[in-house]
């Protein structure tokens, strides 16, 4: 197994910083994947912290990108590691001349980050990190593998995440619970409920994305534009996805199965997103 | 004491109160005749702060007695106080009202009150006075020498702000590693509970990104990095130069900034001995910097001095003598005033230096002074051969002053104007208290327990006596411009021991003569070889990230 890559652009270099932090945010361990052209952050515990499957083209970010899998079959190396680690890493890269990535064997497997950076009398500074990370073996890789996009009986593009976040904010101080519920008309309800109050919030005239995706079609024309679909969901985890966003995507599609399953769909030019949340049943 | 700070150093100052305020919890305050000290040192002293204000410093500064109806003059003279850190921080919280609102500041003792008195004169005519209550103590002195690190580097203190600011605020130590050709800052994961679950970071840098760079030998040092973070911050927001002296693992790293003539910083950080059976999480830590133990091989003596002498003779102060393992360790949060403490072996520099007037003395200049006074010791040694006498440096005084014999401790007892100081004179009279009994007083009892355990390895009062008459036939003015009426008196002891400041001695004046001094001294110097020896026992460098990086295709 082999992995070198090497990034010069400072806007790659923050972008990248972005994309790890906000997994970061909604995760302490994650599964690296990488493939001949592309890198994966993927979390797969649906039950208890949703499921989390980003996607980045390799060459969008990495001047430079080699790697040799476990074999000629199965070219993929796969990596449990910590995202925090990484962004603190990162952290000292923010203005650096280019970071080098590779896969190394040290005091344990790590990920080595190689960080050139400026200094004032113009010789260059090198800091290197050593971010050790755990190898997953083959026998259980099939458990990180895409997620199926089941169909959904609503899909509609979030309201702006500011605004949203505000409210949510708000509304952790009433309950430890939020429904989150959306129809095909473009309506959008937060709604927390406790024994002395309930307190909801609508969001009107949101974008429907169209699909093409016919299952899907399918299933939304089944019921009524109007008809309200939600689930209900741990307020705290909503909030950890909304504050942890530093992706900024101009578009955040939720997509709801009801009573089954929040799935946020977040896409840019370069990177896709999914996010599943764990749903709390009532 | 009495002294005028102008608004225009008033920031300063406050600056340099915040920075003590990040490593100690209680403030120093010792008036000099070269400027006013201001230290402090950690709970767990592992570092220490001392800051020198120059008189230039100050519009006014007078130090000593103003206050004429004052009887017991010399007690003025000797004024040492210390103040919580907390009350002195309220008058100097907002270092920017301070600047735009402070006009000058007075700062006094109101020995009346028993006030240390901040005044702050204020535009518009509006004077705050802070009037805090402080705790007479003993002078707070790290002994180290900083002249004799065979490495030193001066460093833009932004270049290290760059270094300092690249590991994680929760980071506790980092190790400096130096080699002719690099240097590197790396994290000390070894206290981690698995060292291979975080993150190693290391830094290179080229030696031509510092303004000097002179490393002797290659050494790795661990010291922590809150002390650093506070010395920075000082040394950025004064736009210093920082230089750092520093030797080998477990012997101490020294900060100093100095800005001409007005201000001096010194800070000693202890750097971490790592024993090789330390593989577990248990890290025995042994502080280097201002840890003292009363150990007194008097049997060994000749031996050590002469293995002291070969040291400085190679000019690099190590000496690879393996001495039974007395080596101290403690963790770094236990309170450290036990028994089991590492000495620093150097003679206080700082206060040497004082006394040849803020004349710096060029290395080799020392290196000379320090192997002239080690053939004396010879000289001396050989009247006796289990005779302890080894003066050191700062610890030479005039033998002939001290004509008179042990039996004036009752006049010495009499003479105490509080409690504390009997306590400490008490102290005097069996050094191993003394020399543990150096720091607060709340430890005492401890100090003395110790003191007791100890009493098998004190030098017989009969050795001492020898010592003394020994000492009387001998020359030992090492101490240049000193006046031998200054140098007597009980407390001289702890002065010579912390560094002799030239305060201290002269504060006893009437103190009585005694050859208890020599018996201190002479404790206090073979003291400070045998723990030389022990500081200098190798600690192995851990090496904590082999690059085995058969991965990389490079």
């Amino acid at each position: 197994m082999r992995f070198r890559a090497k990034v010069v652009d400072i806007g790659c270099i923050e972008q990248f910083t972005r994309v790890v932090s906000t997994i970061a945010k909604m995760t302490p361990l994650c599964v690296l994947r990488l493939t001949v052209n592309r890198m994966y952050f993927i979390l797969n515990d649906k039950v208890a912290k949703g499921g989390i499957w980003c996607e980045l083209t390799a060459s969008n970010f990495f001047d430079e990108y080699r790697m040799e899998g476990l074999s000629e079959e199965a070219n993929e190396i796969y990596l449990e590691i910590t995202p925090d680690d990484i962004v603190r890493a990162m952290k000292t890269a923010q203005n650096a001349k280019s970071i080098k990535v590779k896969l190394t064997k040290k005091f344990s497997p790590c990920l080595t980050f190689d960080i050139e950076l400026p200094s004032r009398t113009g010789h260059s500074r090198n800091v290197v990190h050593d971010v050790p990370v755990n190898v997953i073996p083959k026998s259980i890789w099939n458990e990180y593998s895409e997620p199926t996009v089941p169909d959904f009986d609503v899909s509609i593009c979030m309201p702006p995440l500011k605004s949203l976040r505000n409210v949510v904010e708000r509304m952790k101080n009433l309950g430890s619970y939020l429904e989150l519920s959306a129809n095909q008309n473009g309506e959008m309800r937060l709604r927390v409920e406790t024994e002395q109050v309930t307190v909801s919030t609508h969001f009107k005239d949101l974008e429907i994305p169209e699909w093409v995706n016919e299952g899907s079609e399918t299933q939304t024309q089944g019921r009524q534009p109007d008809e309200m679909v939600g689930a209900r969901v741990d307020i705290r985890r909503f909030l950890q996805f909304l504050a942890g966003q530093q992706l900024n995507p101009p578009k955040i599609i939720c997509n709801i199965v009801d009573n089954r399953l929040i799935h946020f769909f977040l896409l840019q030019e370069d990177i896709s997103m999914q996010y599943s949340m764990p749903i709390v049943q009532q | 004491m009495k002294c005028m700070i102008p608004g225009s150093n008033i920031k300063v100052f406050g600056r340099s109160i915040h920075c003590l305020s990040k490593i100690g919890e209680d403030l120093y305050i010792e008036p000099l005749d070269h400027g006013l000290a201001l230290r402090t040192v950690n709970s767990s002293r592992s570092a220490y702060a001392c800051f020198l204000f120059a008189p230039s410093f100050f519009l006014s500064y007078i130090n000593g007695t103003y206050n004429q109806q004052e009887t017991n003059q010399e007690e003025e003279d000797s004024f040492r106080c210390r103040i919580t850190m907390k009350s002195c921080l309220t008058v100097f919280k907002s270092l920017y009202t301070l600047e735009k609102t402070v006009d000058k500041c007075q700062v006094y003792i109101d020995l009346k009150d028993c006030r240390l008195v901040f005044l702050l004169h204020c535009k518009h005519g509006i004077v705050k006075t802070h009037n805090l209550t402080y705790q007479e103590t003993e002078t707070l002195q790290a002994v180290f020498s900083k002249d004799l690190c065979p490495n030193h580097i001066v460093a833009n203190s932004k270049a290290l702000i760059d270094v300092v600011s690249g590991f994680q605020t929760s980071q506790e130590e980092i190790t400096l590693n130096v080699t002719p050709q690099q240097v590197s800052f790396k994290n000390y994961v070894e206290d981690e509970p698995d060292p291979n679950k975080v993150v190693h970071s290391e830094m290179f840098l080229s030696p031509s990104e510092f303004d000097d760079y002179t490393v002797g030998i290659d050494a790795e040092v661990t010291f922590c990095l809150k002390e650093l973070r506070a010395v920075l911050s000082f040394a950025d927001a004064a736009g210093l130069p920082m230089s750092l002296h520093f030797e080998s693992t477990g012997k101490p790293i020294v900060f100093a900034m100095e800005s001409e003539q007005t201000l001096e910083a010194t800070f000693v950080l202890a750097t971490l001995a790592d024993l090789p059976s330390s593989q577990s999480s248990t890290q025995h830590r042994v502080s280097a910097a201002s840890q003292h133990t009363a150990v007194n091989h008097t049997s060994h003596t000749h031996s050590l001095t002469k293995q002291r002498k070969q040291a400085v003779n190679n000019s690099s102060s190590r000496s690879h003598s393996n001495q039974a393992d007395d080596r101290r360790e403690f963790r770094k949060t236990k309170p450290p005033n036990t028994k089991r403490q590492n000495e620093m072996d150097f003679p206080d520099d700082l206060n040497n230096q004082r006394e040849t007037s803020h004349c710096r003395q060029p290395g080799s200049d020392r290196m000379k002074d320090i192997d002239a006074e080690f053939e004396h010791q010879d000289r001396v040694q050989a009247r006796g051969p289990s005779s302890p006498v080894i003066p050191l440096h700062s610890h030479v005084h005039r033998a002939s002053e001290h004509q008179t014999r042990p039996a004036l401790f009752p006049e010495i007892k009499a003479a105490p104007k509080d409690n504390d100081r009997a306590t400490q004179i008490t102290q005097c009279v069996q050094p191993n208290r003394t020399v543990l009994a150096r720091y607060e007083e709340p430890c005492d009892e401890e100090h003395r327990v110790n003191a007791k355990q100890q009493t098998g390895v004190v030098a017989p009062d009969d050795q001492c006596v020898d010592s003394a008459n020994v000492s009387d036939s001998e020359d030992y003015d090492f101490v240049p411009g000193t006046p031998p009426s200054k140098r007597v008196g009980v407390y001289m002891f702890k002065s010579m021991f912390f560094g002799a400041s030239q305060q201290l001695s002269q504060s006893l004046e009437t103190a009585q003569k005694s050859s208890a001094v020599f018996k201190s001294m002479f404790f206090g110097a073979s003291q400070q070889l045998s723990q030389s020896l022990e500081t200098a026992q190798k600690s192995s460098a851990v090496v904590l990230c082999e690059d085995t990086d058969e991965e990389d295709s490079d």
